[in-house]
């Protein structure tokens, strides 16, 4: 596959210091990438710095082959999509999704041709003609996709445009948005600090703090094996053990009885459950572990009583070291795992 | 609820009648003829006033001076400004708590203070005495205004629409009359009539550095004040508070017609 | 009106600016000599008259009456152009600033001055004369003043106790007056004692403007002249101490007891002369006054004030000034200017002066001087109703007193009057 973006050591220092350090990644063209992180990782910064509205300096800043890194944001064939959707007040709605295009010099009938064609793309048509503020929060950021989307930007960057949006709302949004730009083909970055977002969203994920990416990889892979405790604590679907080992969700199960553990278990643990909640017909425990003092999201057969009492175990093979500094939390080097009772 | 709109309709009639009511007395006593205590109206009429502002010869040449000069500064406040409360507003650096210290002295000191000493600096560049001396030293009483007002509105609108417009292509000049412009458009015109009405009412600056060179209408006006002639001095504050409207009509129009975008909610 | 505000004795203001000005001026240049300037002070008035020919002169004037413009801009003016082919802008400014741009001039070594004639008196001629801002002794030069203008007499030799010295010319002269409603007060006070006596016959109908005010200040002054038969030693007093100490329980005295019979029992005063107008013309107060005789006319006529107004002038002394015009030192058309004052002094000027449908002042030409046609011409003009006969005028003018005056009466009317009767 073609690189789109290509980056290498980009850096950007405030006078208070570093807020991007060495960052390096590439993206392949049509292809979501979420990048996922608290607030002040530097994911805004970052996309800010791509679009080329604040400066930086790298070692290489390449979009379709092409060093981009003096380019000026006008002359860079990339739209930056803020929270807000940043509609202009004082353009209608068909102004404001061809403002691009206005820009770019195309006369009045192809603006419009192209304008009602994309507000038709994201079901907005009948808006044409209405201001920003006689439209929805939904509706707005639905348009300023659309005002994105008519440059044919050959990168799209998307900075949380549904944080300010109501959870069903987002819900929505997140599958449309997607189905949208990848009918469109766009190489896009999607930043968010929400973990499930981010695993919908992105073809694949890079896991940013402190101003560097930590990690990167597919949805899936980062879940289930996170290389250290930092990417586990931020996206790590499972439990960690004493800042060392992790163990995936996947591999855990849950039994009733102590009696119903398998012989294979190797990490046992008890727990209680916390809440009980179903999602696409599957039936899905939160768990608190009791010596682990851990919360764990597990699948389950059947519902169960809030406060009941189960037993958690994995095999041996689940366990997974993490690696890299953030291990230093504790110095005590006997087993993370202490399973209440060997069998 | 009809009884709160019919509040509400009082209300209005009771505020708008406290500014229309005295300008329609003002109006009155500019025609009015005898008008003696217990009497409601005035027991005769007379042209008087208007007449004896009109036959001074200089009200026509006045006229034309305020006018070229208040547009002067208008045009020079807003070039100057706009830059300046962008800055001010959007970005941090070094002495930035200084720069808007020494923005907003001539608030707290007197202009006419400053005045004396430019006027000494003006006389030896040779300002002193001229149009463009008094430009200068009308900039001093209004460009700390205009400064303040355009970048509340620059604060208000935030930097983000601006990047917004850069990201889909747009350039600085483009983004500035297609984006900024008329989103800062209520901050435009407040500024315009503050510095039209300031500078409209510079007596003692403009007397002193225009040195009799630069003839504007407060020049005429003020020495009415102490006046017992209550007509003249009526109709000479009509005349006076229509400038501010001629501006405001003026720039509007002007406005309205190089904007592309006509929106009246913002 | 015009007087009050032209003559406003602003010191205070002024001495704010002084600092100022110090700041800035500390590098000031020398002022370079104007040679060909004195030159003129030399030549014969046909040199003079020749060179002011075909040129504008700018005449920086107070401009807050319409009569005095109207005089300058319709009857002046156009004379001049036509006579002398010299061009007159009037531009209204206010002496002080005129003075104070002048003395920063000075500073910054400004030759090229903007104003060519100026109106002044009092304070405004004294500051200007110790800051050597004006330009020499012209005044006998003119040929209208060495034939019609007595420049000895000390009516017009000294401006507020300061000595002319051919340094200004004198343009006219104004007196302290009284005016009543002859509807209301049928036998009008012609003395301060007579005052205070109808004062408690018609409890509020009488006031007079506080001593912050230029007219007020000289109501309050003008007592003296009644207290001493000996003007000449009113002249003398130059300090506030001494004339507080010669004057002060008597005049103080006679103010607290007119005090209780005053527009509001006394406790308030109009601010200005504006303001007493204002009750004069709703009949709320019976009386009214001016330092200018002429003043009422335009305003009956144009019915301002109640028809029924008339004059009447204090018999033991009435105040009176004479207003100046000069050339300040860095005036470009020097010559210019000399014709125009010649022009402005002439019989002809001055008794179109005298005509209150333009200004309705005073002339300062000596009576004797004119010829018999002229003085024919003087007797024909009707200066209305409201202005007192040039006889009376004459027999009751007293000279105006030092500033020195001024100060006292300010500072010490409060404390006196006020304080004490309230």
């Amino acid at each position: 596959m073609v690189q789109a973006l290509s980056i290498q050591k980009l850096n950007k220092t405030y006078q208070k210091g570093n807020v991007l350090n060495e960052v390096s990644f590439s993206v392949k063209k049509g292809e979501i990438v979420s990048v996922m992180g608290a607030s002040g990782a530097g994911k805004s910064t970052l996309l800010q710095c791509i679009a080329g509205i604040e400066s930086c300096t790298a070692v290489q800043l390449e979009l379709d082959q092409q060093d981009i890194s003096n380019w000026s944001a006008k002359k860079r064939p990339i739209v930056l999509m803020f929270q807000d959707s940043l509609l202009f007040p004082h353009m209608t709605v068909l102004e404001n999704v061809t403002y691009g295009l206005r820009v770019r010099r195309y006369n009045k009938q192809e603006r419009e041709r192209e304008g009602l064609y994309y507000l038709k793309k994201v079901d907005m048509v009948e808006h044409a003609n209405r201001y920003p503020h006689q439209c929805s929060g939904g509706e707005q950021q639905r348009i300023a996709l659309a005002r994105a989307l008519i440059t044919k930007p050959s990168l799209l960057l998307l900075d949380e445009p549904f944080a300010r949006l109501d959870e069903s709302l987002r819900r929505m949004m997140r599958t449309w948005v997607k189905g949208v730009l990848k009918e469109e083909g766009v190489t896009a970055l999607f930043v968010t600090h929400d973990r499930e977002e981010a695993m919908l969203m992105g073809d694949r994920i890079f896991v940013m703090a402190r101003g560097t990416v930590l990690s990167s990889g597919k949805p899936a892979e980062l879940t289930e094996s996170p290389e250290n405790l930092e990417v586990a604590n931020l996206i790590g679907e499972g439990i960690v053990l004493e800042n060392r080992t992790f163990i995936s969700a996947a591999n855990l199960s849950v039994v009733l009885h102590k009696a119903q553990l398998p012989e294979s278990a190797y990490y046992i643990q008890e727990g209680t459950v916390t809440h009980c909640f179903r999602r696409h017909g599957q039936v899905f425990l939160g768990l608190q572990l009791f010596t682990d003092k851990q919360d764990v999201i597990l699948p389950a057969a059947g519902e169960l009583k809030v406060g009941a009492n189960v037993w958690v175990w994995a095999e041996e093979s689940a366990l997974q070291p993490l690696n890299g500094g953030c291990s230093s939390f504790s110095d005590d080097p006997k087993p993370a795992f202490v399973g209440e009772n060997e069998i | 609820m009809k009884q709160e709109a019919a509040q509400h309709k009082l209300l209005l009639l009771a505020l708008s009648s406290c500014f229309v009511i005295p300008v329609l007395l003002l109006f009155l006593q500019s025609i009015a003829g005898e008008w003696r205590f217990p009497h409601l109206l005035p027991s005769s009429f007379s042209y008087y006033g208007w007449e004896s502002i009109f036959q001074d010869a200089s009200l026509v040449s006045a006229l034309w001076t305020t006018w070229s000069l208040t547009l002067t500064v208008i045009l020079l406040n807003l070039l100057l400004a706009f830059p300046a409360a962008k800055q001010l507003a959007f970005s941090s650096f070094r002495g930035k708590e200084m720069i808007e210290t020494v923005l907003f002295l001539p608030i707290f000191i007197p202009a006419l203070a400053l005045a004396m000493g430019l006027h000494l600096t003006l006389l030896r560049i040779g300002l002193a005495s001229t149009f463009w001396g008094v430009v200068l030293i009308h900039m001093l009483p209004t460009l700390p205004y205009t400064i303040r007002i355009v970048r509340a509105g620059f604060e208000r609108l935030g930097s983000q629409q601006e990047s917004q417009a850069q990201t889909l292509g747009a350039s600085q000049v483009h983004v500035f009359f297609h984006i900024t412009l008329p989103q800062l458009l209520p901050s435009v015109r407040a500024a315009i009539f503050l510095v039209t009405v300031i500078s409209l009412s510079q007596y003692a600056l403009t007397t002193m550095i225009g040195g009799g060179e630069v003839v504007t209408l407060a020049l005429l006006y003020f020495p009415f004040a102490e006046s017992a002639s209550t007509q003249v001095m009526a109709a000479f504050s009509i005349l006076f508070a229509l400038l501010p409207l001629t501006f405001l009509f003026l720039i509007e129009g002007l406005i309205r017609l190089c904007l592309p975008y006509r929106v009246s909610k913002i | 009106m015009m007087n009050e505000k032209r003559n406003g004795i602003n010191k205070g203001a002024f001495l704010v600016y002084l600092p100022a000005i110090f700041l800035f001026s500390a590098c000031a240049q020398e002022q370079d000599e104007d040679e060909s300037a004195d030159d003129l002070l030399e030549a014969g008035w046909e040199e003079v008259v020749a060179e002011a020919e075909g040129t504008d002169v700018r005449f920086h004037m107070w401009g807050g009456d319409e009569g005095t413009n109207t005089y300058i801009d319709e009857w002046v003016a156009p004379r001049l152009a036509e006579e002398y082919d010299i061009y007159l802008e009037r531009v209204p400014l206010d002496t002080e600033e005129v003075v104070q741009r002048l003395y920063t001039e000075k500073q910054a070594g400004e030759g090229a001055g903007s104003t060519d004639v100026f109106w002044l008196n009092g304070e405004n001629f004294r500051l200007a004369k110790e800051e050597e801002l004006l330009w020499g002794a012209f005044a006998e030069r003119l040929p209208n003043v060495e034939e019609y203008v007595d420049m000895e007499d000390p009516d017009v030799a000294y401006d507020f106790g300061t000595a002319v010295e051919g340094l200004q010319v004198p343009w006219g002269n104004v007196q302290f007056t009284l005016f009543y409603n002859d509807e209301h007060v049928t036998d009008p006070p012609a003395t301060y004692e007579e005052l205070l006596a109808w004062a408690k016959e018609n409890p509020g109908r009488f006031t007079y403007p506080e001593p912050q005010d230029f007219t007020g200040n000289a109501f309050v002054r003008q007592l003296i002249y009644e207290l001493t038969p000996d003007t000449e030693e009113v002249l003398t007093i130059n300090d506030p101490n001494e004339a507080e100490e010669r004057y002060g329980e008597e005049v103080w005295s006679y103010f607290q007891e007119l005090s209780p019979h005053l527009w509001r029992e006394g406790e308030t005063y109009p601010s200005s002369l504006a303001e007493l107008d204002q009750l004069f013309a709703n009949e709320e107060v019976w009386m009214t006054m001016g330092y200018n005789e002429g003043r009422a006319e335009h305003l009956v006529q144009n019915e301002t004030f109640p028809q029924a107004t008339e004059s009447q002038l204090f018999e033991q002394g009435s105040i009176g000034n004479t207003h100046y015009l000069s050339i300040p030192y860095n005036a470009q058309n020097k010559a210019g200017a000399m014709a125009a004052i010649n022009f402005m002094l002439s019989p002809e000027a001055q008794i179109a002066k005298l005509d209150p449908a333009m200004w309705g002042e005073s002339m300062v030409l000596e009576p004797a001087s004119l010829s018999a046609e002229e003085q024919e011409e003087v007797e024909a003009i009707e200066r209305g109703d409201t202005v007192p006969d040039e006889k009376e005028l004459n027999e009751t003018f007293e000279p105006e007193m030092d500033a020195s005056f001024v100060d006292w009466v300010e500072q010490h009317w409060i404390d006196e009057v006020v304080r004490e009767s309230s």
